[in-house]
């Protein structure tokens, strides 16, 4: 038995492929895992070490070179708290992220604060004094570049705490990753090519170059995360790829306008003195507008070439499937034969051995030779229901119209049940659209089923159809002894049965086969019982009135 | 003159063609205890039944009237296989043939009767010890006209 039950179960899972993509997806996530962290280290490393430089005075950690912009000490703490956010995202400690996201976002937001309305709050050298003179409006201040991404930043370590089915929240994290790498980047080759316009946004404060290092790497570490929490998801949408490729567009293009203006006001002032009333240039705007214009051709490019890919995907992953259900369709013929023949072969030989002994056969061997038989049948049985089970999926047959009514009565006779058990139908005539195969294997399991378990020589079944607005309920209710809670789920998984085969012959697999059937039809099933409070089981069915959604698709060929 | 012929004609050979052992004693046993005196013969598979049709390679060939028991699931070259090659050759085309099997395929129920056979028994279907079967053969090969 647990032999036979093993094989069907590797068999199984090789013809999900689920197993095989969850592989995958396992060793692909462990390299991403593995640098999202390296960047969140990289980020608590960096706000470490720069508050410990506050802290001992040490100007080379602070501000790196002598007349560079240093470091602040709120900005260093902001990076300590965004990287152990990111840390805690991978580890999937929601409350550590929304508090590390938090603390980044009060600093951050009331930095902007004062910036805005020109107030100062005291936050700027709350924990330490600005020993480093720097031509700025208030010592200790984070620049508003910064602050604007510690913003974004704190809002991505809130959305990573959503949950993932929600698409809002993991297209903004598809965002924000890119988005603060946009701003890095900025300051960065700002700092390269000397342009100061670029990571310098007010007169006063600047982003101090190690931050925009600090968040270019934050920046790869939530942008591969996002791609990540993405990449779970069953469907690949082209936002994934189209969101990072526009922010980084749109980046650079700010950048090239930022500088473009930055030499169209040096050429105006060198000229102003020849020629004071010379006009404004529209270069950087047209260039600008040319380079959104493009950035849209270039996203819709890459969405329709995302879904031709995924279209050629799926195409390919059908046929694939194909392959995998003809398989089990060959399996199930070779099962029919290769594996009834031998049993045939070794009941044929048992009750010749038996009429060989005749007319005195030990009683003894007479016994052995009965239960030798049971067995068979009993295991003829079972391969019965495995065929059946896997061919619940195979050769669909034809959805037709049929009404409910005639059809649970159909279904009463063909079950038929032993004497002593009567069956109410209590419905009214309606037609449904559906397998027809599909409707009858989940009901005469259903009603054979109260009538096996059935404890006592009378019982009676109730059916009832309830007709609604987008499906019919149907309630097969018995008066036999009922079904503890604890196994209402366990007797829908195969080879369950709650009872010895020796005392009830059962397959186990009835309830299993109502359960795929369900499934494929579209339809529900719950079980109410309990033999505490009474008597009998009833189990409610609900049955779509239409094909459910997306069974043409799934179902065609 | 058909029961004449059927009387004074020799007793229908049954040739069984199935590669499990079990199965064929299953067929001479049950024969056997009713009493029927029918001869027998036995072929593994389909390529050794041909060869007792044709009397090729060493076999002696298969007399008329014969019928033929067929299993369908057999190495070398199996039921349907050996089902084409008789239909498809002039001198054996007229054979009488019973699909014997486990098989409960509707393509392989298909198959059997486009190549004309004259019944598909269900192996499971001819009684636990092929009485069913036995009492088929018995009225079969006493009330049907056999084509020879």
């Amino acid at each position: 038995m647990n032999t036979l039950n093993a094989i069907w179960e590797s068999l199984l899972a090789n013809l999900t492929m689920d197993r095989f993509e969850a592989d995958i997806a396992r060793r692909r996530g462990g390299v991403t895992w593995l640098l999202v962290r390296l960047c969140a280290i990289s980020n608590v490393t960096l706000g470490g070490i720069v508050m410990v430089g506050w802290l001992t005075h040490s100007a080379a950690i602070v501000q790196t070179l002598p007349g560079y912009s240093p470091m602040q000490f709120n900005t260093a703490a902001c990076f300590f708290l965004l990287g152990l956010g990111l840390l805690s995202v991978s580890w999937g400690a929601t409350v550590l992220t929304r508090l590390c996201g938090a603390g980044v976002f009060a600093i951050a937001g009331l930095t902007l604060f004062q910036d805005l309305t020109g107030t100062s709050l005291g936050i700027d050298e709350a924990l330490v004094t600005a020993f480093i003179a720097e031509a700025s409006a208030a010592p200790g201040r984070m620049a508003p570049n910064t602050g604007v991404a510690f913003l974004l930043a704190s809002a991505y370590l809130a959305l990573a705490t959503f949950p993932l089915h929600l698409t809002l929240p993991r297209s903004l994290l598809l965002v924000i990753g890119p988005a603060i790498i946009g701003l890095s980047a900025l300051s960065i080759v700002g700092y390269a090519t000397g342009l100061e316009a670029l990571f310098r946004w007010i007169p006063e404060t600047t982003m101090a170059l190690h931050t925009a290092i600090g968040f270019l790497v934050f920046g790869i570490g939530a942008s591969l995360k996002a791609w990540r929490l993405e990449a779970q998801r069953a469907r690949s949408r082209s936002f994934s790829v189209i969101a990072p490729v526009v922010v980084g567009a749109v980046t650079g293009l700010l950048g090239i306008w930022i500088a473009l203006r930055h030499y169209e006001s040096a050429r105006l002032s060198a000229l102003a003195d020849l020629y004071p009333d010379v006009a404004r240039s529209v270069v950087p705007e047209v260039v600008f507008g040319a380079g959104l214009v493009l950035t849209v051709i270039i996203g819709l490019t890459v969405h329709f070439a995302h879904a031709a890919f995924e279209a050629r995907q799926l195409r390919a992953m059908n046929s694939e499937l194909r392959t995998l259900n003809a398989e089990l369709d060959r399996f199930a013929y070779a099962a029919s034969h290769d594996l009834k023949a031998p049993l045939r072969g070794v009941g044929l030989l048992a009750s010749w051995i038996h009429q060989e002994l005749e007319p005195d056969v030990p009683e003894k061997v007479e016994l052995y030779l009965g239960q030798i038989q049971d067995r068979l049948t009993r295991l003829e049985g079972l391969l019965e229901s495995l065929l059946s089970y896997a061919q619940i999926n195979q050769s669909p047959r034809a959805p037709t119209r049929f009404d409910v009514a005639t059809a649970l009565s159909e279904i009463v006779e063909l079950a038929n049940l032993r004497a002593g058990m009567r069956v109410k139908i209590d419905s009214r005539p309606g037609e449904i659209h559906a397998e027809r195969g599909l409707f009858d294997i989940v009901f005469i399991n259903l009603i054979s089923n109260s009538a096996k378990h059935h404890d006592r020589a009378e019982g009676e079944i109730d059916i009832r159809v309830r007709e609604g607005d987008a499906s019919f309920r149907v309630e097969v209710a018995d008066d036999g002894p009922g079904i503890a809670p604890r196994y209402h789920k366990r007797i829908f998984d195969m080879f369950q049965t709650l009872k010895a085969r020796d005392e009830v012959e059962a397959s186990g697999m009835g309830l299993a086969l109502v359960q795929k059937a369900l499934q494929r039809a579209g339809a529900v099933v719950q079980l109410v019982s309990d033999p505490q409070s009474g008597r009998g089981a009833r189990f409610i069915v609900d049955w779509p009135k239409g094909l459910p959604d997306g069974y043409r698709k799934q179902h065609r060929g | 003159m058909g029961i004449a012929s059927s009387i004074v004609g020799e007793a229908v050979t049954v040739f069984v063609v199935d590669d499990d052992a079990i199965d064929r004693e299953m067929v001479s046993r049950s024969i056997k205890d009713r009493g029927l005196k029918n001869p027998l013969r036995f072929a593994h598979h389909g390529e050794e039944a041909l060869d007792i049709l044709r009397g090729q390679n060493g076999q002696e060939r298969l007399r008329a009237p014969y019928l033929i028991l067929l299993d369908l699931n057999m190495p070398r070259m199996n039921g349907i296989e050996l089902l084409t090659e008789i239909r498809a050759d002039p001198a054996l085309s007229r054979s009488i043939v019973v699909v014997l099997t486990t098989s409960n395929a509707e393509r392989d129920r298909f198959a059997a009767y486009d190549r004309h056979v004259a019944g598909y028994v269900l192996k499971a279907r001819a009684g636990l010890e092929f009485e069913h079967g036995a009492s088929l053969v018995d009225h079969f090969t006493r009330v049907v006209e056999f084509p020879n």
